[in-house]
């Protein structure tokens, strides 16, 4: 009967409101972010959308280990691709964060439509765990073509963009954004598909 | 009396039994035939004139003869809507539609399209022959279990040549001459693959189907002779001094009573194709429409070859001035129509067009085996998914540029700059060396800091967290240095990694970023 009942309520026709709704999602190993995001975790196939008021506040650590894991439930299909990051991913630093290097691409794009398409082919090609794209002006119809995309995968599918991006629309399923509260992180949850917005501080958010 | 009687025996009786099949002579030049063992498939391409041009939609003939004797060797549907049909004097065609566009006929292109087509074939069978101007012969029996049945096999060959854009008509019959004659036929006839029903099923075609000249058809029609079945009826030697012992011994290769080899298709080492376009354009759009039809003749050709392709050259030639050529290079390789078009496609999306386009080319390099992964037939799409993430980094490679994509490798050594490099993505990533605090992201060149009372600062001052750590090294290439490392964090919360050079002591400098 319990069986019953659970393959019922993880059936994806039954629409169950905010809390119980089954939302794909990748564990982001610290448990006060899981707690707050509905699936306990990043959203797969379904764009997430990180605002940074800078570089270096944490936001590559946030999704470190949730990327580890993808990478190795991965297997064959477990690519990680970095697109148009604003600096290098260090080699030595990922590999100190157990991420499998063999499984890396980094693309660098010249112009921000090639860094969209670009996105957009890594995420329609089904072999990727994650994809990471780093993109300043973001017009509504790419985002969308971004948020397909995403949905035609089962990845998870972080844009990265300034805090000026704040004020335009969004149509990621999550939105956060990232700011520094004296000491340590906070995180402003914006937009959460399924959940509820709120904010989280973070002091001791974890030093490298 | 004994005269008249040998005259008026039967030519053909249906009654004789039809030679057992023998052993037949299987050299890879010659496609024997005459055997109840084979099956042959001839595909006739009615309007191959037209079909060998890009389709439009405006009317659009194709024109031969010189002057008034001008005429439509064949129009697209919508110059049959305004009241064309192929024979027409062109003057005529013109009353009936001003705007026709008037392309002149091209035997050679015809003869090299029929060749492309019949490389494409290969991939059905082995056995595929030429018929000129316009008709395939393919030997299919060999091929039945492969492809699951006649009927499924049939269908697939038919219907993707008219997803090529060729107009055809087929006929089926165990001799090659016979499947000609049913191709030609003015309504399809179901399929013959009964050797002893050849003389009754052929009989009942109309004299056209033999495909003679006007001439002989006229002289036998004057004879009273109607159908190919009144055409078996005449005496032999009466109608070998009249037609030609040619035409008696076509008909003797119809019937399977005489052997028929043909001449086998031998594939080109190497792709070409040309499609001209009805009306030049300038817009990159129109083109993909021909070039996918191009790449798919392609890959027919490469799987008939077992090979794939590493290298393409897409050539747009423009009325005047030197044609635009865009070339893949150094690609993995391949036969996937959807990445290869993929590709092309990608870079004529970015290639500006510097006239109007009239025709398009497209030429392989040498076709090579094509081993491991992708070669197998029934396993082929799945194979090939595997393969999935080369592809996705030639899919952006060729938009991209070569440099644009790229994997990280570790290298052993201390200087921070130095310790990784570019790869391939999927090498294997080297050594894990030391395990210390690195950041996530690096700065390509170290970038200077301000300072402020012999302070460093970065938008406010920075608080040095931790350090100092020393790296000292490199003296052996010339790019030594000697520097002490901190962690530190500014006043709104990034974390950086920062050094300070030893050799000049005020010299501060950011390397890094803690993401």
């Amino acid at each position: 009967m319990k069986e019953t009942l659970e393959a019922l309520l993880h059936n994806p026709g039954v629409w169950r409101g905010r809390s119980g709704r089954a939302v794909p999602a990748q564990s982001s190993g610290f448990s006060w972010l899981d707690a707050s995001l509905p699936g306990g975790g990043w959203p797969l196939g379904a764009l997430s959308e990180i605002v940074l008021d800078c570089y270096g506040l944490g936001e590559l650590r946030l999704l470190l280990p949730a990327l580890r894991k993808r990478v190795q439930e991965g297997g064959e299909q477990g690519w990680l691709v970095w697109i148009a990051p604003p600096f290098t991913p260090y080699a030595p630093a990922l590999s100190d964060a157990d991420i499998d290097l063999s499984r890396i691409l980094v693309v660098h794009a010249a112009s921000a439509s090639d860094g969209l398409w670009a996105a957009e082919q890594a995420l329609r090609s089904g072999q990727c765990a994650a994809v990471l794209l780093w993109a300043d002006r973001v017009p509504v119809p790419s985002q969308r073509r971004l948020q397909l995309a995403a949905e035609s995968s089962a990845c998870m599918a972080v844009l990265f963009r300034p805090a000026r991006a704040l004020g335009e629309h969004s149509v990621a399923a999550l939105r956060m954004h990232l700011s520094s509260s004296g000491q340590g992180l906070r995180i402003h949850i914006l937009k959460n598909r399924g959940g509820q917005p709120m904010v989280l501080d973070k002091p001791d958010f974890p030093s490298p | 009396m004994a005269k008249l009687q040998e005259q008026s025996l039967p030519l053909f009786p249906n009654e004789l039994p039809v030679p057992a099949p023998r052993p037949v002579n299987r050299s890879p030049a010659h496609i024997p035939s005459g055997s109840n063992e084979q099956l042959w498939l001839a595909l006739q391409l009615p309007r191959l004139a037209l079909d060998i041009f890009a389709p439009s939609d405006e009317a659009v003939a194709v024109v031969e003869g010189e002057g008034s004797h001008c005429c439509l060797v064949a129009c697209n549907a919508p110059g049959l809507a305004a009241g064309l049909y192929s024979g027409m004097g062109l003057n005529a065609a013109f009353a009936l539609a001003p705007e026709l566009r008037v392309l002149e006929r091209d035997p050679d292109r015809e003869q090299a399209s029929l060749e492309r087509l019949a490389a494409w074939a290969g991939q059905f069978t082995s056995w595929v022959s030429l018929v000129l101007p316009n008709a395939l012969l393919l030997e299919l029996k060999g091929s039945l279990r492969l492809f699951g049945g006649l009927p499924a096999l049939q269908m697939r060959i038919v219907g993707e040549m008219e997803t090529l854009g060729y107009r055809v008509m087929q006929g089926l019959a165990p001799t090659p001459m016979g499947a000609l004659w049913l191709s030609r036929a003015p309504r399809p006839r179901g399929a013959l693959t009964d050797a002893s029903s050849l003389a009754s099923v052929l009989g009942r075609l109309p004299l056209e189907c033999l495909g003679w000249d006007t001439r002989q058809s006229e002289q036998l029609y004057r004879m009273g002779v109607r159908s190919i079945a009144d055409c078996l009826r005449l005496p032999r030697d009466g109608f070998a001094r009249r037609f030609g012992p040619t035409r008696l011994g076509e008909l003797d290769k119809a019937l399977g009573r005489r052997p028929d080899p043909r001449t086998g298709f031998v594939a080109p080492q190497r792709f070409r194709g040309e499609i001209e376009l009805p009306a030049e354009t300038e817009f990159s759009t129109r083109l993909l429409l021909p070039l996918e039809r191009l790449v798919e003749e392609m890959v027919g050709l490469l799987r008939s070859r077992e090979g794939g392709v590493d290298r393409l050259r897409l050539s747009l030639l423009h009325t005047d001035g030197p044609a635009t050529r865009i070339a893949l290079q150094r690609l993995s390789l391949t036969r996937d129509r959807t990445h290869l078009l993929g590709l092309l496609a990608g870079r004529l999306e970015q290639q500006a067009l510097p006239a109007p386009v009239l025709a398009l080319t497209l030429e392989s390099g040498v076709i090579r085996e094509l081993s491991g992964p992708g070669r197998g037939l029934l396993g082929e799409g799945q194979a090939e998914d595997k393969r999935a993430i080369p592809m996705l980094v030639e899919r952006l490679r060729v938009r991209l540029g070569d440099e644009a994509v790229h994997g990280l490798c570790l290298v052993p050594e201390y200087r921070p700059e130095a310790a990784w490099r570019r790869g391939e993505g999927g090498s294997s990533a080297g050594d894990p060396g030391q395990r210390v605090a690195r950041p996530l992201w690096m700065l390509d060149t170290p970038q200077p800091l301000g300072q402020r009372n012999g302070q460093p600062c970065h938008g406010g001052r920075l608080c040095l967290l931790s350090g100092p750590e020393r790296i000292e090294t490199g003296w052996w290439d010339g790019g030594d240095v000697a520097r002490d490392y901190y962690q530190a964090r500014t006043s709104q919360g990034e974390l950086l990694w920062i050094f300070q050079d030893r050799r000049n002591r005020d010299g501060w400098y950011l390397h890094g970023i803690f993401g």
